[in-house]
């Protein structure tokens, strides 16, 4: 076996090479023109719920080698490895939960999530006797723009029978709407917002990506084929393994004692009005909810954690000035009443031990804390729990 | 490796093989070898030991030459040129601490020059303090092998490797908390450790002919296989080097790409795409069911054959573009119905580097002196220790150590399986029996590899049993 049997092509000529080399250049640029042309939508393709089952919640995360999971783009193609497209919700009273990383469930297992804990609630819907099951469509970036991106793409292709759209201050101011790295790899969803719905995006702005001939071929969507074949094998480690994020044994707790600050964004008082918070997109949610699927949304107001340390009487917690929240809520009040919102300030209901690395984020108590009092609102919507 | 790293290995290989003569090819290529022995290896937390760990090897090799090249032959000139442009490639890398070119030859800022001359100058000393001393001498011989073997002790065994971490942590005037054995990774040594043992081994038989510094050190560092191989013989290599008969550059050329292309696709598309759900340290532990954990190991057994291959299929191909050919590694091992045939085609150049340094040489002796052991033990015998070995130049530890008793003690068995049913299976009268035969085997066989590799990929033993019984549904 030491003699190599390696040996070179005779027919291997210049003429050949050169045909070669020209030959695979042609079919290269052919090839990338013509992907470019059909710009194929390849979110739709999907291996979750066939070869294995849907995730509990939206593909996000920084560590993919311990979470099997990981930040992509394609909105279709996170709702398509989503358990919500492959189970049979006719079935169902679906439910769909939007959010911030509160929804999501940073920390937490899907088990201890806020829609973990209102599936164990086990209600029906005592209309149609279905049982209502909720659907973590959370996403961990800050943006009310991204909720929408995320409820127009699911309401279309789920047709949902209820929307849960939990929602904070930081969420709204219009500057923050396209600070998500989702949205500004989105352009075109806001192009279509701004066009059809006259939301006042600033479509200019250097933060949303600007889309070339060059982006739209197989070189320029690499990265796009590249997260589409990872999210599709990385269903084998979450079905595997049931697990989607990495959970340290030990994290750094909220900030309770805050800053002597009581700065929001070069706001004041008289400045923070409903002109710079983002009320419009509520009104577009809306819109397409009742349009596409006749559906209602439910606006909550998320608890916050409200520190009892230093400078307490300033700030309510890291994120907020307590006069800059207050206006917030008050703002959501008169909103709320003009446009006939259904809309509740949970802000207050869970005690400051209970969150835990960020002033959104519940522990597993205080999910449940909040899905109790969610449950009491969904009673006006005759979704009731089983006797 | 990464690509770019890779390209410019590539171009290099073609520069080197446009060379407009033979004696200017060697030269390019000798530099060559010595830059990437240095650009290659991985920066390490000890400070230097990044840039003293590849002049180490040199120096080795460097006495290694000396001690199988008689007196009469060293100061040659092709061999003091050899020597004064190893010295000056490792001067000028050195240099480059004095410009900003920190981390682009070297991975770390080398030491001052002055650091470098000095083991230099300590080496030209030795070498002509035991000049005419220690040539072709059997002490000779015997007290490089166990120096060899004792830095590949401290660079596979996690505890020596601390305890040298310390030490030269402290030498260094660093902090001993952060020591590890991760601090020692070292460039290739793996594979120069047996090229030189072949060398000093086939050198004491006699089965040598003279090489000079320059082809001893070309054939010692040769870029292409520096990382992962394949081990070629020097005897063979020569005759590749030397050949004076132009070979056709479109030929090389057109199948060099080629293979490289192919080793590429494996490695970067394959193996880096399978890794994502192969079996590891992190995830065994996750998960509970049967059906999940064969998918994974699966993963993992074609991951590591894709890596591995990948590699040797680009360095048979870079080395293709600079017109010399190295020995195949690989002979789709999972497609083989026998252990025997599976490690016959897996890693060929180490197996057969074991068999002909370890197994051939110790069985003649236990034959000649022992005439009454039985086969059966004997078979037993050398097929454990050898494998044991395998195991053990994977990393002196006991998982390595059980990996290389499963193997063995499945070779063992499946020796006397042949001797006892393979004749009658192979009764030409009966094909059915006979493909049957091969079929399982083939099956057996990758599955019996398969379920090994948990023994390589977990440290622990106690992770790799429990996952044992996972796999099988016992736990």
């Amino acid at each position: 076996m030491d003699q190599s049997t390696f040996s070179p092509n005779p027919i291997a000529t210049w003429k050949s090479i050169v045909r070669v080399i020209v030959f695979t250049a042609l079919i290269l640029v052919l090839g990338n023109v013509f992907f470019a042309m059909i710009n194929p939508d390849l979110g739709h393709f999907s291996l979750y719920g066939r070869l294995w089952h849907g995730r509990e919640r939206l593909p996000f995360g920084e560590t993919p080698h311990l979470a099997y999971n990981f930040s992509m783009y394609n909105v279709d193609a996170m709702l398509k490895s989503h358990k919500i497209d492959s189970n049979d919700t006719k079935e169902e009273f679906v439910v769909l939960v939007i959010g911030d990383s509160s929804v999501w469930g940073t920390l937490l297992t899907n088990e201890q999530t806020l829609t973990g804990s209102l599936n164990r609630m086990g209600l029906i819907d005592e209309v149609s006797k279905k049982p209502v099951r909720f659907y973590n469509l959370g996403y961990p970036t800050i943006s009310l723009t991204k909720d929408l991106m995320i409820m127009d793409q699911a309401v279309r292709d789920y047709q949902p029978d209820l929307i849960l759209w939990m929602v904070t201050l930081e969420a709204m101011p219009w500057e923050r709407q396209l600070t998500s790295p989702i949205v500004q790899n989105n352009p075109e969803f806001i192009q279509d917002m701004s066009t059809s719905y006259n939301l006042p995006y600033d479509l200019r702005s250097s933060l949303l990506k600007r889309e070339t001939f060059w982006d739209k071929t197989i070189f320029g969507r690499r990265r796009e084929l590249a997260d589409l074949i990872r999210l599709q094998l990385y269903g084998v480690m979450w079905a595997a393994t049931g697990v989607d994020q990495y959970i340290p044994d030990a994290y750094t707790p909220a900030q309770r004692n805050l800053e002597n600050d009581i700065s929001y964004y070069g706001l004041t008082q008289e400045t923070l009005t409903s002109d710079v918070l983002a009320f419009e997109v509520f009104n577009v949610g809306k819109t397409i909810a009742t349009e596409e699927a006749s559906t209602s949304v439910i606006i909550i107001n998320e608890p916050i954690m409200i520190s009892s340390g230093e400078n307490s009487d300033l700030r309510y917690n890291f994120y907020y000035p307590k006069w800059a929240y207050d206006t917030y809520r008050s703002l959501m009040n008169q909103y709320a009443q003009a446009r006939g919102v259904d809309y509740h300030d949970l802000w207050d209901i869970i005690p400051e031990q209970f969150f835990t690395n960020s002033a959104i984020h519940l522990n597993p108590e205080g999910e449940d804390i909040l899905a109790k009092a969610i449950t009491r609102i969904l009673e006006e919507y005759q979704l009731t729990a089983v006797q | 490796m990464q690509l770019d790293t890779l390209f410019i290995i590539i171009g290099v290989a073609f520069l080197i093989r446009l060379a407009p003569s033979l004696s200017i090819k060697r030269w390019l290529l000798l530099a060559s070898c010595i830059l990437v022995l240095f650009w290659l290896q991985p920066g390490l937390p000890i400070r230097y030991l990044d840039f003293f760990l590849p002049l180490l090897v040199l120096l080795i090799g460097f006495f290694v030459w000396l001690s199988i090249t008689p007196v009469e032959h060293q100061l040659t000139p092709i061999n003091i040129s050899t020597a004064v442009c190893i010295t000056l490639v490792v001067i000028m890398l050195g240099s480059t601490r004095y410009f900003s070119m920190v981390g682009i030859i070297t991975p770390s800022r080398p030491p001052a020059v002055y650091m470098i001359l000095a083991p230099f100058a300590v080496s030209i000393f030795l070498a002509f303090y035991f000049r005419g001393r220690m040539q072709g001498k059997p002490a000779t011989f015997s007290a490089l092998l166990l120096f060899l073997l004792l830095l590949l002790l401290i660079q596979k065994s996690p505890f020596f490797g601390l305890q040298t971490s310390v030490f030269l942590r402290g030498m260094a005037g660093q902090t001993t908390l952060r020591a590890s054995g991760l601090d020692l990774r070292w460039l290739g040594f793996s594979y120069i450790v047996f090229r030189m043992v072949h060398v000093i081994v086939d050198a004491r038989n006699k089965r040598l002919k003279d090489v000079n510094l320059q082809e001893f050190f070309i054939y010692m560092f040769y870029y292409p296989a520096i990382s992962a191989g394949p081990i070629d013989r020097m005897q063979r290599f020569l005759g590749d080097l030397r050949n004076q008969t132009p070979r056709k550059l479109n030929e090389d050329l057109y199948t060099g790409i080629r293979r490289i292309l192919i080793g590429m696709f494996k490695k970067y598309a394959l193996a880096d795409t399978l890794s994502l759900i192969s079996v590891s340290v992190t995830n065994v532990s996750q998960v509970s069911q049967p059906g999940w954990l064969w998918v994974m190991l699966y993963a993992y057994a074609f991951q590591i054959l894709f890596d591995f291959s990948g590699y040797t299929d680009i360095a048979i191909g870079i080395s293709c573009i600079i017109g010399i050919d190295l020995p195949e590694n690989f002979r789709t091992p999972y497609l083989k119905h026998n252990l025997k045939l599976f490690w016959d085609n897996w890693h060929i150049t180490l197996t057969q580097w074991f068999r002909t340094y370890f197994f051939n040489p110790v069985s003649r002796h236990i034959r000649k002196n022992a005439k009454n052991f039985p086969v059966w033990a004997m078979v037993l015998l050398m097929q454990l220790s050898t494998m044991i070995l395998i195991g053990l130049w994977h990393g002196a530890t006991t998982n390595f150590i059980i990996w290389g008793i499963w193997h063995g003690a499945g070779l063992f068995l499946q020796n006397r399986w042949s001797e006892l049913l393979d004749s009658k299976m192979m009764d030409a009268k009966k094909p059915f029996l006979f493909h049957l035969n091969r079929l399982a085997g083939g099956i057996l066989t990758f599955h019996f590899v398969a379920v090994g590799w948990l023994f390589f990929i977990l440290p622990e033993p106690r992770q790799a049993f429990k996952a044992l019984g996972v796999l099988f549904g016992i736990i």
